[in-house]
């Protein structure tokens, strides 16, 4: 888009339509224009893409008052920004989880009603890059104690669990709800649960992770 | 590609219900899209055809509030903004 020149703009009757510069200092525009896609871009695809025009026009509006290189920068940097913020949005980890215990609780434990969820799995997740335990990112899972992280899982998924096994998981990182991750066992399944990081004192020492992961 | 894209948003202003020199407006507003900002722009008035109008108020509003240093008319465009968006974002 171009801004430039905005006083010689033409409608079909050969009027002109744009406005005139307005009195709003740019810096007051640009501060404006990231306010207004500051309201979308928690949004989802859909309202984005709404929100994009609007935001063209707000630039066109502006008229005069925004340099187009500076109405360009704002833009590249806009893009720039929401790319990054996409990746990260769409980041999604894959890394190998060890059980350490299976247990069967009572069903009045198990802070997911649904029944299928009677199971909950301890496991501690690594990642594959790296032959140590991530200080940050492992995780574990139930402490009937102290909650950690739950993966609850199926009852026939924890039954076909043995300790000590490999199993892959699958953890997507969901950027804006810090309290809401997901994470999916193996079979590529994402169920949202809530995760908090577990006590990286408490990782198992030296446990290597170069090997291939092998899917439950 | 571009004249063509540009073509259609021109045809789906000249059959909205606005007025001519709203139509006008919007036309050429809508030329000083980028290729990527038009195709999106046809796209969106074709799924959801009232957006035209909400743009055409909105642009008018811009304007007001772009020549103004009154933070309230800003303000209100973004809450009609917010509002619309949400409505979208469901």
């Amino acid at each position: 888009m171009s801004a430039e020149n905005p006083s010689r703009l033409k409608g079909p009757d050969d009027s002109e339509v744009m406005p005139e510069s307005g009195d709003v200092p740019e810096a007051g525009i640009e501060r404006r224009l990231h306010q207004e896609s500051g309201l979308w871009e928690k949004m989802g695809p859909k309202a984005k893409r709404y929100g994009r025009i609007l935001l063209m026009v707000s630039a066109l509006a502006a008229g005069g008052g925004l340099a187009h290189e500076e109405y360009q920068q704002f833009k590249q940097r806009d893009a720039q920004e929401q790319k990054l913020v996409e990746q990260k949005k769409q980041e999604v980890f894959h890394g190998t989880a060890f059980v350490r215990e299976v247990k069967h609780l009572p069903k009045r434990d198990v802070i997911d009603p649904d029944p299928k969820y009677k199971y909950n799995v301890d496991v501690r997740m690594y990642w594959l890059d790296t032959a140590e335990p991530h200080p940050e990112l492992w995780i574990a899972v139930v402490d009937l104690q102290g909650t950690k992280v739950e993966v609850p899982v199926s009852a026939s998924e924890a039954k076909s669990l043995e300790i000590g096994q490999k199993i892959t998981v699958t953890y997507k990182k969901t950027f804006g709800d810090s309290d809401y991750r997901s994470i999916g066992l193996g079979d590529g399944r994402i169920r949202p649960r809530s995760i908090f990081m577990a006590n990286p004192s408490e990782a198992p020492p030296n446990t290597s992770d170069t090997d291939t992961p092998k899917s439950k | 590609m571009r004249e063509e894209t540009l073509g259609k948003i021109k045809d789906a202003v000249k059959v909205s219900s606005l007025s001519e020199s709203e139509k006008g407006t919007l036309i050429n507003v809508f030329s000083k899209f980028s290729d990527d900002d038009a195709s999106s722009l046809l796209v969106l008035i074709q799924e959801k055809p009232e957006f035209l109008r909400f743009l055409n108020e909105n642009f008018q509003a811009k304007q007001k509030a772009f020549s103004t240093s009154d933070k309230s008319v800003w303000e209100k465009i973004l809450e009609e903004e917010k509002r619309f968006l949400t409505e979208i974002d469901r």
